[in-house]
């Protein structure tokens, strides 16, 4: 061996290449690269701005027809659908469950409660005797019109504007509340109307009439960043986070926000639109209508209408007005 | 000659490849033959001689290190596969477990403003099973790092809004049902899809685990190769010396040949326990695991849709789908695992119950809908739901067991030593298996 000038040993070499190895088998641990997060990680809660309905002109949306000259006893009515409701024992009125004092869900006592509730509970009491025969159906607002047309309610208490284009679809009660557009701003705000909301972040909910008002007013004063939510709670969650610094819509509606947040406030100005809320019914129960209509005229005329006002408004938007006059001859 | 001349050796250079310092004074006719011998190191008989020993020793070296690596490999993948099925389970339990915390939150609130104790518990230990393992997964997968970041953050956003759904709930405030609502689309929005990305992660790297991978399979051929060069060698040295058995040379074929056997048993084995468990148990863990996050997604659209009441179409899908997700994880799971066909059978009589839920609602009784939802009584939908989903993760943690204790039964850390060192070992007597037969030439 000694006489073999071996120029590298092979033993030398396989060491070398094995503590190699030792440093490969070593680094294999698990060197993987980061774990990609999802791309689409914004979920737009607002992803269908759906068309605001423009308003048909026309000047009688309020017009509905005549009352029966007095509420008639159960007994004496002969309509069929009518007939339908008392055989069935109780009235199925669409109603919602989150406009805050107008129809909104109590938690602790799992009743839906508010202004639109008690009227249809009103209606009740004159057909059956009994204001629990009113069996609440919540639904959504897009689908008043639909559950009217197939009968899946008899009528529906859900602050509900009348407007010509309804009026193709369905009947409306006399006009029972009048509200109008305003603005909900934080206690220290001095707004008192959309002018005066330049350079502010003003929520209304999609595919309303309150949203579409908002982007006409901003049209013409700009600067106004408009700011969208599923529904007025919506964005009520969006002014509490501070997402937004206004909110605009009924009058109604903000007072239940409001009535939700004491460092939110409902300035006291003039309403920028006109919503009248009328009943919906069904197009060919005109029968029914003449019938609520009734009701609603005896609720005007014996305090009741008043009585239900204070009770869910009136905290809110001050004493009760006096009620809106309904328009007959449709 | 001229090449000699033109190459003297100094006694300096020479020197330093030399023990001793007697051959420094060598006579110019010992550097001669030092010359020589160089030259012709490779060549003639003994040159191949020599030529066919460090060809041998060289296979065996080869062998050496790559049995040494791929045996390591192998070891590693187990490792790995282990480590990344962990994961994997790990990443499906915060997904499950932060939609079970929104089912039980959710069917709180049906009770009304305030919860019951029972499922602010579920809550409460839910949430602290998702806190712990994001904690754990972070410090189990260095890459999953920022994801679980990310997740974690989410997560605190949806308790956050839970709590704030709570307080307005507790004052009777409707925007409460609305931080609940959004609490619950973020959840499903932005968290959920955090742990879904670090599940589907580990799972790729989970399945490329389960695999000998190429360092296995070159440590086989590196040895087939080594041994049919030595087996081949050795025939032409019997040929040549007429002498059948050259000693170190057949030591070191039988050492190459006990190594390679070795390894070849070891990859065999290791491969059959992966793919049994890539095909048995991982895959049972997986769909049961996916299945129990569906159920959880059902039973919180289930609850949803009630406090909805009577606007909660989308949400009764969503129930439906979900529903049909859990059943088809829970048939993955039937095809992985045969003995698991009752999971099946639990799941559908809480969908029974949950039938008479939306039949109750549906017929206008929301209060009567909400009783059955809420009640937490023998054979109510709660109890079926908790039924199953006890059985399910009792399931779920024997699958991933008998994966871990199937890879800790392989062992053999001692094997890429031991084949390793037999083959380096083959190395050096192959290298001097010829200098007995050059000696004669001499």
């Amino acid at each position: 061996m000694n006489r073999m000038p071996t120029p590298t040993s092979p033993f030398k070499a396989g060491g070398v290449a094995l503590l190699a190895a030792l440093g490969l088998a070593a680094c294999a641990g698990g060197d993987y690269p980061d774990t990609p997060l999802p791309t689409s990680a914004s979920a737009s809660s607002s992803a269908t701005t759906a068309a605001p309905t423009t308003p048909v002109s026309c000047d009688n949306a309020t017009q509905t027809y005549d009352p029966l000259a007095s509420v008639p006893a159960r007994s004496q009515i002969t309509d069929g659908a009518m007939s339908d409701i008392i055989q069935r024992g109780y009235l199925r009125v669409g109603v919602s469950a989150d406009s805050y004092l107008l129809g909104a869900n109590n938690p602790r006592t799992g009743q839906i409660e508010g202004f639109d509730i008690d009227v249809a509970r009103a209606i009740a009491e004159a057909i059956f005797g009994d204001p629990n025969k009113a069996r609440l159906v919540v639904i959504t607002a897009a689908d008043r019109i639909p559950a009217l047309q197939d009968g899946r309610v008899d009528l529906v208490a859900r602050n509900m504007t009348m407007n010509c284009a309804r009026w193709q679809d369905i009947a409306f009660s006399s006009e029972y509340y009048h509200a109008g557009q305003k603005i909900l701003v934080g206690i220290d705000s001095k707004a008192t109307s959309l002018d005066d909301l330049k350079g502010q972040r003003v929520c209304a909910p999609t595919g309303t009439t309150s949203l579409a008002k908002l982007q006409e007013v901003n049209d013409q004063v700009g600067g106004i960043s408009i700011v969208t939510a599923a529904n007025h709670t919506g964005c009520l969650v969006k002014f509490q986070q501070g997402e937004a610094d206004a909110i605009t819509g009924d009058d109604t509606v903000l007072a239940g926000l409001a009535a939700q947040d004491p460092y939110a406030k409902v300035p006291d100005s003039e309403a920028i639109t006109d919503e009248p809320y009328g009943l919906g019914i069904a197009k060919e129960n005109t029968y029914f209508v003449q019938y609520v209509n009734a009701v609603l005229d005896e609720m005007r005329a014996d305090g009741r209408w008043t009585k239900i006002y204070n009770t869910w408004l009136a905290p809110s938007l001050g004493k009760a007005p006096k009620p809106p006059t309904p328009v007959y001859g449709r | 000659m001229t090449q000699i001349a033109s190459t003297p050796t100094t006694p300096s250079a020479v020197g330093a490849g030399q023990p001793g310092g007697a051959v420094s004074t060598a006579t110019s006719g010992a550097a001669e033959r030092r010359a020589q011998s160089r030259r012709h190191y490779f060549t003639g008989t003994p040159g191949r001689m020599r030529l066919m020993a460090a060809i041998a020793s060289a296979l065996c070296l080869a062998f050496a290190l790559a049995g040494f690596t791929g045996l390591r490999g192998v070891q590693t993948s187990v490792d790995r596969a282990s480590a990344n099925t962990e994961q994997v389970v790990r990443a499906r339990a915060i997904y499950a477990d932060l939609l079970a915390a929104d089912a039980a939150v959710t069917n709180g609130f049906l009770v009304g403003g305030l919860e019951s104790a029972a499922s602010r518990k579920t809550y409460d230990e839910a949430m602290a099973r998702v806190a712990e393992n994001i904690a754990t997964a972070a410090s189990a997968q260095e890459a999953d790092g920022k994801a679980l970041a990310a997740l974690n953050e989410e997560v605190q956003n949806y308790a956050a809004n839970i709590d704030r759904a709570r307080t307005y709930n507790r004052e009777g405030k409707p925007v409460g049902a609305q931080y609940l609502r959004i609490a619950g689309t973020d959840l499903r929005a932005q968290a959920l899809p955090i742990a879904d990305a670090v599940a589907t992660a580990n799972e790729g790297r989970a399945e490329d685990a389960y695999g000998i991978g190429a360092p296995g399979w070159l440590a086989l051929g590196t040895g087939l190769v080594a041994l049919g060069g030595l087996l081949a060698i050795a025939v032409w040295l019997a040929r040549r010396t007429h002498r059948y058995v050259n000693l170190p040379l057949t030591a070191a074929i039988l050492l190459v040949g006990a190594a390679l056997g070795l390894a070849a048993w070891h990859v065999t084995q290791v491969a059959n326990t992966l793919n049994d468990a890539r095909n048995g148990e991982y895959k049972a863990a997986t769909a049961l695991a996916q299945a129990r996050a569906a159920a959880y997604d059902a039973k919180a659209n289930e609850s949803l849709t009630l406090i909805a009441r009577g606007s909660g179409q989308t949400f009764e899908k969503a129930y439906q789908d979900s529903s049909a997700k859990t059943l088809d994880k829970l048939q993955e799971l039937v095809n992985a695992d045969p003995a698991q066909d009752s999971l099946r059978s639990r799941f559908g009589a809480y969908t029974v119950k949950h039938s008479a839920i939306r039949k109750a609602d549906d017929s206008g009784d929301w209060t009567g809908a909400v009783k059955l939802a809420t009640s937490d009584a023998a054979d109510s939908a709660n109890d079926t739901f908790r039924q199953f989903d006890q059985a399910a993760s009792t399931v779920l943690a024997q699958e991933v067991k008998s994966i871990t204790t199937a890879f800790d039964r392989i062992g053999g850390w001692l094997l890429p030593w031991v084949a390793g060192g037999a083959a380096a070992l083959a190395a050096l007597l192959a290298g001097r298996s010829m200098s007995r037969r050059i000696e004669e030439y001499r």
